[in-house]
């Protein structure tokens, strides 16, 4: 991701613009290549045509040339004066395509050769005209002079061989005759090399026209004495060299013309001929030039259009691998970081800081949030607490105020009118809801302030059904609505949670279910979500959810104020608290619980057409939860576990179970009780009141478990009484059959330490009032462990103590005075003397005057001038007092407060508000545990 | 008819001023001659123009300004390519006063009346003329050569005919000659020896193919090619001077196949064309004439002229006077042509590698390096310049082929026009275009 690159700085915006940008240049660059590339061709295929048009006029000009040298050659042999005219025609045309070719040649060079070509062109026609003239002069010369004298000479000889002939005179014929063959002979000879010159034949001629003349002069001789022939014969003598000059005009003639055909104008065609060849070779070479300039171009073109595209392709998936990477990948980093912190993950690592762009300033404001989101977490967490803090002081006094208001709703001393009575009776049910709501406020404030912890377990989940079922369907039944569970069948088998809270939650829900349904039915479905159901919590996947719905048909809930109805103190419509009554801090509750579970809550509903709430709870995700969020916790609640108030009763047959039990037992309770088998179990029962919990094995002698708790059932003050059911037979069913026997729970034998410790945790919390379940039906847990309305007169734990020793004095120091009187009116009627301290410094001092006669110490952790703390540290710094059994009453409920007032010498540690009840028995306990220490020193 | 003329151009006042620097140059021993000789002009209100026609060999601007200094008169040059003149001059005499070419063309012209015979008497230094057009030797003992010796047409017989047996005429004027070879460029054929390695043979050499050049004139060409196929071993010639039809079919036949072939890269017309072949590549190997070598020596392309075993082709020029000419230009036309056996001229043309007939007259006009280089064939002690000016050969070179005796003692065959002339002809134009 930091990868150099110059874009890093730009923003998301200006780097897709500038990505998008480049591959467009590169497009527009390839266009404009291609639109450069394809004029070029164009241009280059321009100049193709018109060297090709070059070479068509060249070729033209060659055939021209052949046309031209066919018609001289055929002139040559024929003399016909036809030709003449076409050999001139096509001379005029070869001009005119020397002048063309001259003006569109390419270049100098071809230029030149077309000169050249022209220079021979001019010569050669020049020379034809002289040919003309030479053959026409030939012709003249042969068939007009050399004929005409030849005649003339013959005619000659003729007359003078006819009129020797006439004469008798045979020698002078003789001379006529021969005279007249030489002339014959040389005619003869004369023809031939008119028709076919030969130098020879010039000798011959001029051989036979040499002995002509020879007999020329013989005859003159001869025919001396004939003046007329002698005359005629000096005429012939004449002729003679006119003969002979004309014979050599036409042998000059005929040589200067061929000589001038075949020579000369040869010479010319053939240096024409080459010119055009090598004028055509040019274009022709330049022409394939052009075609592989073109082809080479069109090539390059197509190279470099491919080159760019495959340019553009890598670069494109460059881009876009750079955008994923850049981009994308930091917005779904950002996206999950952002969902981390909405849900409160206050630990996830924000990415992308330091960069310059947006997703760097999504970053800073994601820090900005995270920061924020801390300040307001712990706000929130402060707030919490001062409300945690806040709820037990609004207890302390409440506490007074029930208990007094109790007492007098009981009219013991009988002197109360009736009137009276049932004010005092509606100040104790106004309390109580008031203790209701400060404690629902406090389980808010526990779970917001992270203080809420969890105990999983691992439970089927059908039996989570058939317990729903059980408990809400005579109540639903009661309102005359229908009442139905139904479990799918691809459940998974068992559920790691903490089902405490599961429950919690689903009681909610049912309650509300039947609190605002008036007709109709309330069914509970458990079942896997559909596949395709979306979550809030991103962690949560269908396949991995089990859904658990309470549907009604009740008035229903607008959906705009489905996400209202979440939140605390908040309720649909003001109307519906005042007319259905409950706190509306119980859906608010029960989400911040599904939160803590890993789950969460979906509802869906229509005014007038019921509602439907689920709660998916995480199948995977529970063990994790288990291991991270609970393990601490229960592993410290386990082996804190310590109660020395507590009794517990065994009951077994096995003396070595029993011991183990007791083993484990003894150091942790007040005293542990042993029953051989249910029978015994019963009469202990029937004598000590003061069990608080039963550990029942199944098979026994006599009378087995479950008919033992069978029976204690019965009994009515035994109704709530914690029996733990132990068995070897862990078989499903078994448990069932012991919850229906009357168990309150079950425990697998071999009972581990851990799970024995951590049931009678969930059992006996140190809270008593806790641990009883709440009654079905009712919205909102009760905490405090308010005498039940019902219940019978509790048993005075401090008789015992009584019967051991003289006189019982307790003193009571706090600074609230309402609690110290209430406190006091109480004890008065179970002790002998009550003394009060209003801090610790007046404590002190009447400690020093009572000298030894203080038993027990009753005291306040918060109070002014010497808290609680200081107090017991001086009580304890003072050797006498230092067996003196101290009790610290406090508003802060946590195991911190209570290790460290141990950790000082604190005897017990009670959370007020203090039941009467309960405080007696701890008197009783630090008493009795004083007493055996004494003995134990003495 | 020729002494008529004679006797009336010999009665022509003579002009003394204007030959002033003429005699000076000809020297005081000729003084005497040259005065008894005619300067026809001086009184005449329009001035002479004397129409030279000839070759690019001889017909150069130095020598045309020079000869109008040394003269007086106004000298017109047309040159052009060898059968384009011949054919002009053999047709129209009168379009030419003087006609400078080969003694191979004598034959046409003369036959043809285009010419007239010379006055020996009106050539001053004739004495001085060495025997090679004379008697067809420099030195005893050497080849004559096949073909048209000069010396066998030289003079005007009393029958019309030309002969080799002395009379006062003559047909032409003997001034330049030089033996030919081809030319080659050392840069792509490697260098050969002279008279040893370099041979005939080489224009035919398949390695060369495509980049051969021959001359495009068949009284010349013909040898050429005759000697490369003779020097190749593909035919041999009874008289390579004088063919027979069914030779000349053979060579043909060989030369069309090899132009099929494609041979042969081209057929030059005139020097300065055959100079730009070897220069422009479009040849390596090429028969041509010593001053296209000059040229492209002192151009700085590498050029070598062989010197073949199987011996030269030699060539004479030949000087000759119009049938047309008379009066003050013909004795301006005789003033030219003794002007140029004067020295001057022999010296220049002794620069492009041509010899003179009179070499001792040139001698002063030359160092002694010159001489020695041109004429005794020796390595050049210096830098040396080409008739342009331009150092044209480098110290330390030699020519190739050794001195002027050495090399007219090596002529295989002169320039000849053939009884089969006129049955060459369609034989060549089919070469030609082939």
């Amino acid at each position: 991701m930091n990868i150099p690159w110059p874009m890093m700085h730009l923003k998301i915006g200006g780097r897709i613009f500038a990505g998008f940008g480049i591959v467009v240049t590169v497009l527009a660059v390839q266009a404009v290549l291609s639109h450069l590339g394809f004029n070029t061709v164009v241009h280059r295929f321009g100049e193709y045509q018109e060297s090709n048009a070059n070479a068509r006029a060249i070729l033209e000009i060659e055939r021209n040339a052949l046309e031209l040298q066919r018609g001289v050659i055929l002139y040559t042999y024929s003399g016909y004066g036809g030709v003449v005219q076409r050999v001139l025609r096509v001379q005029r045309q070869l001009d005119e395509q020397l002048t063309r070719a001259r003006a569109s040649v390419p270049d100098d060079d071809c230029r030149d050769l077309v000169r050249r070509m022209e220079e021979h062109f001019r010569q050669y026609t020049e020379n034809f005209d002289v040919a003309i003239a030479e053959r026409e002069l030939r012709d003249h010369l042969m068939e007009d002079r050399l004929t005409s004298l030849g005649d003339r000479i013959g005619d000659g000889l003729g007359s003078i061989l006819n009129g020797a002939m006439a004469d008798g005179d045979m020698h002078g014929a003789a001379l006529s005759g021969l005279a007249q063959e030489k002339l014959l002979h040389a005619q003869g000879k004369a023809m031939a090399f008119f028709h076919q010159p030969d130098s020879p034949l010039v000798d011959d001629v001029l051989g036979q026209l040499r002995q002509m003349r020879y007999l020329f002069t013989r005859m003159r001789d001869h025919f001396r004495d004939n003046a007329a022939r002698l005359a005629r014969i000096d005429g012939l003598i004449a002729l003679a060299p006119d003969y002979e000059q004309a014979f050599m005009g036409m042998v000059r003639a005929s040589r200067a013309y061929m000589h001038l055909v075949y020579v000369v104008m040869g010479g010319e065609a053939a240096e024409f001929l080459h010119l055009a060849k090598e004028l055509k070779d040019r274009t022709m070479e330049e022409q394939s030039l052009l075609e592989q300039e073109i082809g080479a171009h069109v090539r390059n073109s197509q190279f470099t259009m491919i080159g760019i595209s495959l340019a553009v392709v890598v670069l494109s998936l460059v881009l876009a691998g750079h955008i994923t990477r850049a981009i994308a990948m930091p917005i779904k980093a950002m996206t999950v970081t952002l969902t981390s912190l909405a849900r409160g993950r206050m630990d996830a690592e924000i990415p992308g800081k330091g960069r310059s762009d947006e997703i760097g300033a999504m970053a800073m404001a994601a820090h900005v949030f995270k920061e924020k989101a801390h300040e307001l977490e712990n706000a929130s967490q402060y707030k919490s607490e001062f409300l945690a803090n806040m709820s037990h002081e609004l207890r302390t006094p409440l506490n007074s105020l029930l208990i007094l208001a109790r007492m007098l709703a009981n009219n013991e001393e009988g002197n109360l009118t009736a009137r009276q009575v049932e004010s005092a009776r509606i100040v104790h049910d106004s309390g109580r809801d008031l203790l209701r709501l400060i404690n629902d406020i406090l389980d808010l404030s526990k779970v917001e302030a992270g203080r809420m912890e969890l105990l999983t377990e691992t439970r089927a989940v059908t039996e989570f059904g058939h317990d729903i079922e059980r408990q809400f369907r005579h109540v639903a039944e009661n309102k005359r609505l229908g009442f139905q569970v139904v479990m799918a069948t691809d459940l998974p088998a068992t559920l790691a949670t903490d089902w405490g809270k599961v429950e919690q939650i689903v009681r909610n829900f049912l309650s509300n279910a039947i609190k605002f349904t008036d007709s109709g039915r309330v069914t509970v479905r458990l079942a896997r979500p559909s596949r395709g159901r979306v979550f809030m919590n991103t962690e949560l996947k269908p396949a991995h959810v089990v859904g658990i719905t309470v549907e009604d048909t009740g008035i229903g809930i607008p959906e705009d104020k489905h996400a209202q109805i979440f939140e605390p103190f908040r309720q649909v419509d003001g109307s519906i608290s005042r007319k259905y009554g409950g706190t509306g801090l119980g859906l608010a509750i029960s989400r911040k619980l599904a939160e803590l579970l890993g789950g969460e809550i979906q509802v869906t509903s229509r005014p007038g057409a019921g509602a439907a709430f689920t709660l998916f709870l995480p199948v995977q995700a529970a063990r994790e939860t288990e291991a991270v969020a609970v393990a601490p916790s229960s592993g410290g609640d386990v082996v804190a576990f310590r109660d020395l108030s507590r009794v517990i009763l065994v009951v077994d047959d096995d003396p070595r179970n029993v011991f183990a039990l007791r083993q484990i037992l003894q150091p942790r309770v007040k005293a542990v009780l042993v029953a051989d088998n249910g029978r015994e179990a019963l009469e202990i029962l029937d004598k000590e009141e003061t069990v608080d919990l039963v550990l029942m094995d199944i098979m026994m002698p006599v009378m087995d478990g479950h008919e033992a708790m069978r029976e204690i059932r019965k009994r009515p003050r035994c109704s709530r009484l914690p029996i733990l059911a132990l068995t070897a037979k862990a078989m499903s069913g078994d448990r069932e059959r012991c919850l229906e026997a009357g168990a309150s729970d079950y425990l697998a034998k071999p009972v581990e330490t851990d799970k024995l410790l951590a049931a009678l945790a969930d059992w006996l919390p140190p809270l008593p009032a806790r641990e009883i379940p709440d009654l079905p039906g009712e919205a909102d847990s009760e905490a405090l462990s308010l005498p039940p309305e019902e219940a019978q007169p509790e048993a005075d734990p401090l008789q015992a103590v009584r019967a051991s020793g003289g006189p019982l004095t307790v003193m009571i120091v706090d600074d609230d005075m309402r609690f110290v009187f209430s406190l006091a009116q109480t004890l008065r009627r179970k002790v002998d003397k009550v003394l009060m301290a209003p801090d610790g410094a007046r404590a002190l001092a009447l400690l020093e005057q009572h000298g030894n006669g203080v038993d027990v110490v009753v005291l306040d952790l918060m109070m002014p001038h010497l808290d609680g703390r200081e107090t017991l540290r001086e009580i304890r710094k003072r050797g006498e007092w230092s067996g003196l059994p101290v009790i610290i009453v406090s508003a802060r409920d946590d195991q911190e407060a209570r290790e460290g007032c141990l950790a000082a010498g604190a005897d017990d540690y009670l959370v007020k508000p203090v039941a009467e009840g309960a405080l007696l028995s701890r008197i009783a306990a630090v008493l009795a545990t004083a007493a055996t220490r004494g003995r134990a020193q003495s | 008819m020729g002494k008529r003329v004679f006797s009336s151009t010999a009665r022509r006042p003579r002009a003394g001023v204007t030959r002033r620097q003429f005699l000076r140059q000809a020297g005081t021993s000729l003084a005497g001659t040259a005065l008894a000789l005619h300067a026809p002009f001086v009184h005449t209100a329009e001035p002479v123009t004397l129409r030279v026609m000839g070759t690019h060999v001889t017909l150069r601007e130095p020598i045309r300004r020079q000869a109008e200094k040394d003269l007086g008169f106004h000298i017109r040059f047309e040159p052009g390519g060898d059968d384009r003149i011949l054919q002009k001059a053999s047709s129209r005499p009168q379009t030419f006063d003087i006609y400078e070419q080969w003694s191979n063309s004598i034959n046409i012209l003369w036959r043809a009346n285009a010419i007239r015979p010379l006055d020996l008497e009106r050539i001053g230094s004739w004495d001085e003329v060495n025997d090679l057009t004379k008697s067809g030797r420099l030195l005893p003992g050497a080849k004559v050569g096949l073909g048209d010796a000069p010396y066998r047409m030289l003079y005007v017989q009393e029958d019309g005919a030309l002969g080799s047996r002395p009379t006062g005429r003559i047909s032409f004027l003997p001034y330049v000659h030089n033996v030919d070879s081809f030319g080659y460029d050392p840069r792509v054929v490697p260098e050969g020896k002279a008279y040893d390695t370099e041979s005939w043979g080489w224009l035919l050499e398949p390695r060369w193919a495509g980049r051969v050049a021959l001359i495009n004139s068949p009284t010349i060409g013909i040898f050429d090619a005759a000697l490369a196929v003779e020097a190749q071993g593909l035919m041999r010639f009874d008289n390579l001077g004088a063919m027979t039809r069914e030779e000349v079919d053979k060579l043909f036949a060989i030369l069309i196949e090899k132009k099929q072939q494609g041979h042969f890269s081209g057929f030059w017309n005139s020097i300065p064309e055959s100079a730009e072949f070897l220069a422009s590549g479009r040849a390596v190997i090429a028969s041509m004439f010593s001053p296209a070598v000059a040229d492209l020596n002192e151009r700085g392309i590498p050029a070598i002229y062989a010197a073949p075993r199987e011996g030269y082709r030699a060539w004479h020029g030949v000087m000759c006077l119009s049938s047309q000419t008379t009066g003050r230009v013909e004795d301006a036309a005789y003033d030219y042509m003794n002007w140029w056996l004067s020295g001057w001229p022999g010296a220049f043309v002794a620069r492009q590698g041509y010899y003179i007939s009179i070499p001792e007259r040139a001698r002063p006009h030359l160092s002694r390096a010159e001489w020695d280089y041109w004429y005794d064939g020796k390595p050049a002690s210096e830098d040396m310049p080409g008739p342009s000016g331009q150092v044209a050969v480098k110290r330390g070179s030699v020519r190739n082929g050794g001195s002027y005796w050495q090399r007219f003692g090596n002529v295989a065959v002169w320039n000849t026009v053939m009884d089969t002339y006129e049955y060459t002809l369609p034989r060549w134009y089919e070469l030609l275009l082939t």
